[in-house]
């Protein structure tokens, strides 16, 4: 009901500036808006280049989370990442609606979230059965369950 | 036979639902004619008068339902839109929030429409109250214009009454112009001016209606993330007070 209205204010928010690193691309309505993100330090596995993510909202954000996944696009590729798959598709706490979410986060703190955690991360992998994950997701991200095993990345 | 009172409110209802209000109103006022002590034949009615802006009607409706039931959500609720477009915005600002109390005690599914109907409500008290001030401002300035054009007809009278506009102009804007609003009257779940405050036992602050839906979802505080249920919330009402005061005199912050 207020999801829009919440999305309008951040709006404003982004138009009067973004932290370095993160861009607007679109946000031509309420269910699905675009952001570039670079990681600013030398990380070898990130340098130089930039990443979109697409995030998508239901009537009930921000009291549920957004979908968000990193998509392809001209220079834009999938980052290597032990949690995120080459389908785009995350594994963050953050963005899992159960605990992990919460509503007083926002678009901007998402994207500073994967922001630091590609920072972070120092292995040039996918996550473990990645071949079959990408083969049997659709694209709908609400179904799926993740484990988190694997504390240390 | 003659049908008995609960058939002709539903025949109302069903017309009511086709959008036939004449035909809904007539059978609502026919079942009242039989039977005067339900509540539900009138609320149903001034919800049809209300479609059809007979004001006047809506609040005697209202008025008859909350005799017969004082906790009546629906009544107060329409009451409150009635007197809203009747023009008398401080009435309907206490209706509308009678009605957010009883929705927050019944725990009924419309509380959020209503706690966004008190804001509304409280935008319109400011915007007509705004409107009175400009007027009254504006008639000042002619007369002072006026005044010297009579008293003062001096070479130069054009350009006084010039820079009397500009002063006034430049009064007006700047009014319009400090559009900003506090960070502590703004709900960290919302982003908007909050209605009803409530602190948690963190020393937090929400608005009433969202946290309880995320509280729905998660047991938790949203910024510090520690447990948290509804019985652990408290009004926070020195932050209502605040919010009422600002959105008083600052009624576009509801849509901001």
């Amino acid at each position: 009901m207020f999801h829009a209205k919440r999305l309008q204010k951040e709006l404003i928010k982004i138009h009067q500036g973004l932290p370095p690193g993160i861009h607007l691309v679109a946000a031509n309505d309420f269910q699905e808006w675009q952001m570039d993100i670079q990681v600013l330090d030398e990380n070898p596995l990130y340098y130089g280049k930039t990443y979109r993510l697409k995030f998508k909202f239901s009537n009930n954000y921000p009291i549920e989370a957004p979908e968000v996944m990193f998509i392809r696009a001209t220079d834009r590729d999938i980052p290597m990442h032990p949690h995120i798959y080459s389908n785009g598709v995350i594994c963050l706490d953050l963005l899992s609606s159960g605990n992990g979410w919460s509503p007083v986060q926002s678009v901007e703190s998402v994207c500073m979230s994967i922001q630091s955690m590609l920072t972070g991360n120092t292995k040039n992998e996918r996550p473990d059965g990645d071949d079959q994950f990408v083969l049997r997701t659709s694209t709908s991200l609400r179904n799926i369950r993740f484990v988190y095993d694997d504390n240390t990345v | 036979m003659p049908m008995k009172a609960e058939e002709l409110k539903n025949k109302g209802n069903v017309c009511y639902a086709e959008g036939d209000y004449v035909g809904a109103e007539k059978f609502y006022t026919q079942a009242i004619i039989k039977d005067s002590t339900n509540a539900a034949f009138f609320t149903n009615r001034a919800l049809v008068r209300l479609r059809m802006d007979m004001y006047d009607q809506v609040i005697d409706d209202c008025l008859k339902a909350i005799d017969l039931i004082p906790s009546s959500l629906k009544a107060y609720s329409y009451l409150g839109q009635a007197q809203l477009k009747l023009g008398y915005p401080n009435e309907a600002l206490s209706s509308t929030l009678r009605a957010y109390e009883l929705a927050i005690a019944q725990r009924s599914p419309s509380v959020g429409a209503i706690a966004a109907t008190c804001l509304e409500v409280k935008k319109k008290r400011w915007e007509l109250s705004e409107e009175r001030r400009r007027t009254r401002e504006c008639n000042l300035a002619m007369r002072n214009a006026r005044l010297i054009l009579f008293f003062v007809p001096l070479p130069g009278t054009l350009e006084k009454i010039q820079t009397l506009e500009e002063v006034f102009g430049k009064a007006e804007a700047e009014r319009c112009g400090k559009r900003e609003v506090p960070d502590y009257l703004i709900d960290n779940i919302t982003f908007s001016v909050m209605l009803d405050p409530v602190i948690t036992k963190y020393g937090h602050s929400y608005d009433r209606v969202t946290l309880l839906d995320h509280l729905k979802r998660s047991s938790t505080d949203p910024l510090t993330r520690e447990p948290l249920t509804e019985k652990d919330l408290r009004p926070n009402l020195a932050l209502k007070a605040a919010c009422e005061a600002f959105l008083k005199e600052n009624g576009w912050a509801v849509d901001w």
